[in-house]
């Protein structure tokens, strides 16, 4: 029994560490470790995510059909192979489109209170 | 290389078990599918914590991870549990299909609460599809329902620690320090005590000694002797003998003087131990003529040649001769080497490198030098009492046969009880200290578990009126204090973690094995039981007290009788009582060893040692094979360094004034001689004129050596005053002549006396450290005795000079092929001569200075605690004119009997225990009066600081106040 497919506004809006591994992958397949290096050097140091965590938020965007595990490759072994891959699906792009979609209506919307300077102007 | 392995090698196995452990608390499909990709990324940011900031963040990290791992477990359980529960009471938005948690946060992120619901119903709803049931067995569901319920329990405990921070902040600390203490001494004491050693069969290896009848003396076997003994097959199967050795190693880097032993073929059938990589010694490589052959111990392996197995095969310059490299000895085979005393170190040095023990022909008839050490596995089905007699019978069918002989015996030890020896009694002391430490703090936080019950009697009653049953009661409470050990325990193998190498800085090499003390699993599994242990205590017993029958109802009647308070009182009483009295022994006791260690100290060692540093000096026979060329070179180094504005003088002794040098034999003029085992010794010391100034050795009478001493004069000795005291009892020893029957041997054909005549009187040195008694000594001319094997003492024109520095740069401009280290001061060598008292002192004060603030806090939790109860009697009191004296008498009289009795206790304790610190005590009666008296004025002195913020606070209830609040 395949369930139907979420609608995309369900998911909005999304917690900004899972953002933050969405836009990791949106920019190419990657492991673990490197989403934590990754996530780490964006934010400057900032977010320093621990494992459990990062799982937690791996199996929660698998779940929601936004990334999916790609097939480890044939030869890998030992460390290599426990390292498994992430891949961001095309309605992952989609949820990821609809959530900077989002939040760039919050920062408009926040420029037009003059909370911010609006940079697009 | 290996460097850079170790720091991106996977994490310590401590943590990586750890880790495992927690992940393995992950509801079963959750730990299939993620376990080891966590476990990977655990490893990959542990690797990546430990480059970027060592080992103390990496450390910090694991500990992080570990810790956040915990809740999302609990989460995960939560979600499988109500899964597994029926599917319409779950709490929609907390659910999903892979058990994993999903916080309030990033719910959002999950699809409708109908589609969710539909795909988490399905296994148990959809009987015609394939999907197998969860379940399959129900034993497996009874015991998910049972640890489901346990982290229910443990939830609950968690968020009363959440609610409450400062206590669970006190009591995890309080534990964890107890717990580490344990943890910390616990793995000394297994890897020193009971760690058994790494032979096949340790308990048919032993060790054979000789010793002199008279004195009881330990020393090494002759070779005459070791052949006999080795003839023996029927009471030991095989034996094998070793010694001392040590070569110049030269190769790539600068030349390093290695240090190791010669040991028979038989070496390794005795200890039942194979080579890393490589061979044996076989029986033909023993013979004068045989191979040049080596074996080379793992730490220098890896050190010098990155763990290579490619080494065996290859050949070593060893004094400027090729050795092939045959095997590779592993870490912890003891012993390579015996020390003239007949001790066998188990101390990491002397493990560089192996090469076969080669006795001369004749050696079978040399029953006079004492230089090998002797070891053998035991026949079958011999015991040791059987070897014994054995060995007897030998001794005295030789003392028949050689009467020069005579006055020797044997003795057989198994070699695992050698190394316990003076370790074991300090370290059952400290194991005894840290185990009371716990004590106190297990009773500080049962007082504070007490208090906080009554706090929460309301919660109880609470509880117990909604129908908790009483074990429900004491589950919750069990849980909760196994919930606080654990925590505490965590916390304390992080302490001991470090404690331990802190503890290993203090004593490199006093104690036996001490090298390979570490924090591994059985020590993990020792933590746990105490923890468990403690969990237990302190979680039945309260709610045992609190849930008696009668009180039960009494709780759900809400009743609050003032009886109950009195008992309460009583029992923190005695607990403060109980604390004052152990504290008490503990101080007395590390008071006792403070003492022992000032004494020590106090003790003169005869020279003068500010900044004078020992340099060993070996030169190879390959090169310096004359007499005349060692000399020539020493003095060569002598003038080069002294040409140093820096150096103030140099000289040149076989051994420093703290070695043993050795023993020797001598025969005064003039007097007959003496039977052989009435015979007279002396340590035998070779030392160039130098010696006496550059050490600060006092001249008593006479002269010592002047540059006139030489070959072509006649030789001179000089003598310390332990020597005139013991040999020359009312005669003047100036002026009397000697012989050293063992220079006659080294030097002359063995025959032709050469008489010594006695020039000087010296000041006593305590060349076996502070502790040990003073022993005659005779020093000889080093020109007149040429040695190359030597000691050379130099001492700084200034404090602050880079002395080792220049000392190498000197050496080295001279022969750089000559190797330098092992470079100490005797200030250095001297601390350590006392470090073993250091040890015991540092290690039990800590202990029992910690034991007095945790017995300081009982107080004060009690005291506060009782100002508390009596607020309102206090404030009756204050109105009716009560001075704030009388009010603090009150007080402070309610927390300092129960101090006074335990303390009074504590001290008739300590004096019945004391006796058990006698043989860790110098100069010191195990009833020092001084001690017993000061320590207990400590305890009043604790016990008035930490009641007096409590008492502060009585005499400053305002009367009003306090009767107003009811």
């Amino acid at each position: 029994v395949k369930p139907p497919k979420p609608n995309v506004n369900d998911l909005l809006p999304m917690s900004a560490v899972e953002f933050a591994v969405l836009l990791v992958l949106a920019d190419g397949d990657s492991h673990g470790y490197a989403i934590v290096k990754e996530i780490e050097a964006r934010s400057d140091g900032q977010i320093r995510l621990l494992p459990g965590n990062l799982y937690a938020i791996l199996q929660r965007l698998t779940d929601s059909r936004l990334i999916a595990r790609t097939a480890t490759a044939a030869g890998a072994t030992g460390a290599d192979k426990r390292r498994r891959n992430y891949r961001i699906t095309p309605f992952g792009r989609e949820v990821g489109a609809a959530e900077a979609t989002r939040m760039k209506r919050m920062v408009e919307a926040a420029a037009a209170s003059d909370l911010i300077e609006d940079a697009t102007r | 290389m290996s460097r850079r392995r170790e720091e991106n090698g996977p994490p310590p196995l401590v943590w990586r078990r750890l880790y495992a452990l927690l992940l393995r608390l992950y509801p079963e499909p959750v730990r299939r599918d993620a376990g080891p990709e966590m476990q990977q990324l655990f490893a990959d940011l542990y690797a990546d914590a430990r480059t970027r900031g060592g080992r103390l963040r990496a450390a910090a990290f694991a500990f992080r991870a570990c810790a956040e791992v915990i809740p999302r477990i609990i989460e995960a359980r939560r979600t499988i549990d109500s899964r597994g529960g029926s599917h319409r009471t779950i709490d929609s938005r907390r659910g999903n299909d892979s058990g994993w948690p999903a916080n309030a946060l990033s719910s959002a992120i999950h699809s409708t609460d109908s589609h969710r619901r539909s795909r988490m119903a399905a296994p148990a709803h959809d009987a015609s599809s394939r999907t197998p049931l969860p379940r399959a067995h129900p034993e497996e569901g009874r015991a998910t329902g049972m640890l489901d319920r346990l982290f229910h329990e443990l939830r609950y405990a968690l968020r009363t620690f959440r609610l409450n921070p400062g206590y669970f902040a006190v009591t995890v600390l309080t534990l964890a320090v107890g717990i580490g203490a344990n943890t910390a001494i616990f793995s000394v004491v297994k890897g020193v005590l009971l760690d058994t050693l790494p032979y096949q069969d340790p308990d048919r290896v032993v060790g054979i000694w000789q010793y002199t009848l008279s004195s009881g003396q330990r020393a090494r076997m002759t070779p005459g002797n070791f052949a006999d003994v080795r003839a023996m097959s029927d009471v030991f199967e095989s034996a094998a003998a070793f010694g001392f050795t040590s070569a110049t190693l030269i190769g790539a880097d600068s030349p390093e003087l290695i240090r190791g032993g010669r040991v028979s073929a038989s070496y390794f059938d005795v200890l039942g131990v194979q080579p890393l990589v490589g061979r044996p010694f076989r029986a033909d490589e023993e013979d004068p003529g045989g191979a040049r052959v080596t074996i080379i111990g793992e730490e220098l392996w890896a050190r010098r040649f990155a763990s290579d197995p490619g080494i065996v095969g290859t050949t070593l310059n060893l004094d400027g001769t090729p050795f092939e490299v045959v095997g590779v000895l592993p870490r912890g085979i003891y012993p390579t080497y015996a020390t003239v005393n007949g001790e066998t170190p188990f101390t990491p040095d002397n493990h560089d490198f192996l090469v076969p023990l080669r006795l001369a022909d004749d050696s079978s008839s040399n029953r006079r030098s004492h230089v090998l050490g002797a070891i053998a596995k035991l026949a079958a089905g011999v015991g040791i009492e059987r070897a014994n007699e054995a060995v007897g019978a030998l001794a005295a069918s030789l003392a028949e046969q050689h009467p020069e002989v005579a006055g020797e015996g044997f003795r057989v030890d198994l070699l695992k009880d050698e190394i316990t020896g003076g370790a074991q009694a300090a370290l059952l002391v400290l194991m005894g200290t840290v185990a009371v430490v716990l004590l106190i703090a297990a009773t500080n936080v049962a007082s504070l578990m007490l208090a906080r019950s009554d706090a929460r009697r309301s919660e109880i009653a609470v509880r117990a009126a909604l129908g908790a049953g009483r074990w429900a009661l004491i589950r919750q409470s069990l849980v909760e204090a196994l919930a606080l050990a654990g925590t505490g325990a965590a916390a304390g193998v992080a302490l001991a973690y470090f404690g331990v190498d802190r503890i290993k800085a203090l004593v490199p090499f006093q104690i036996p094995r001490m090298n390979e003390v570490g924090i591994d699993v059985p020590v993990l599994g020792f933590t746990v039981a105490v923890a468990l242990a403690v969990g237990a205590a302190l979680g039945v017993a309260p709610p045992i007290a609190a849930t008696r029958p009668g009180m039960l109802d009494r709780l759900r009647q809400g009743a609050r009788g003032l009886t109950a308070d009195g008992k309460r009182r009583r029992a923190q009483g005695f607990m403060v009582a109980a604390q004052a009295c152990m504290a008490v022994m503990l101080v007395i006791g590390a008071g006792l060893l403070v003492r022992t260690f000032l004494q020590i100290t106090r003790i003169d060692p005869g020279f003068s040692r500010a900044g004078v540093l020992a340099v060993p000096v070996s030169l190879p026979q390959t090169r310096y094979a004359g007499a005349g060329d060692a000399l020539a070179f020493f003095q060569r180094l002598e003038e080069t360094l002294t040409a140093s504005p820096a150096i103030a003088s140099v000289a040149f002794g076989y051994d420093h004034p703290l070695g043993k040098s050795w023993g020797d034999s001598f025969r005064i003029e003039g007097r007959p001689e003496p039977p052989p085992e009435a015979s007279m010794g002396a340590s035998f010391r070779p030392v160039t004129p130098g010696y006496f100034e550059t050490a600060g050795i006092l001249l008593i009478k006479g002269r010592i050596f002047e540059s006139t001493d030489g070959a072509a004069h006649p030789d001179v000795v000089v003598i310390n005053e332990a020597f005139a005291t013991q040999y020359f009892a009312g005669e003047e020893p100036i002026g009397q002549r000697m012989r050293i029957p063992s220079m006659e041997r080294m030097f002359g054909d063995g025959t032709t006396p050469r008489w010594f005549e006695i020039v000087g009187i010296v000041g006593n040195v305590r060349f076996n450290g502070p502790t040990e008694a003073v022993e005659p000594a005779m020093y000889v001319s080093i020109p007149q005795v040429p040695m190359s094997d030597v000691v050379m003492l130099v001492a700084p024109a200034r404090p602050g000079v880079d002395l080792p520095g220049a000392v190498r740069s000197a050496v080295w401009r001279l022969d750089p092929e000559l190797p330098v280290d092992n470079v100490r001061t005797l200030d250095v060598m001297l601390a350590e001569a006392v470090a073993r008292e250091r040890f015991n002192m540092l290690l039990v004060g800590f202990f029992a200075t910690i034991a007095l603030g945790l017995a300081g806090l009982g107080i004060y939790g009690l005291i506060a605690r009782l100002v508390h109860m009596q607020t309102k009697e206090i404030g009756i009191r204050v109105a009716l004119g009560a001075r704030r004296a009388q009010i603090l008498g009150l007080v402070l009289g309610g927390a300092l009997v129960p101090v006074v009795i335990g303390g009074g206790l504590g001290i008739a304790g300590a004096a019945g225990l004391s006796r058990l610190l006698a043989g860790l005590l110098y100069g010191v009666a195990a009833l020092d009066p001084t001690t017993f008296l000061l320590t207990p004025l400590l305890l009043v002195a604790t016990a008035l600081l930490a009641s007096y913020l409590p008492a502060r606070r009585a005499t400053r209830i305002d009367p009003v106040t306090a009767l107003r609040n009811d």
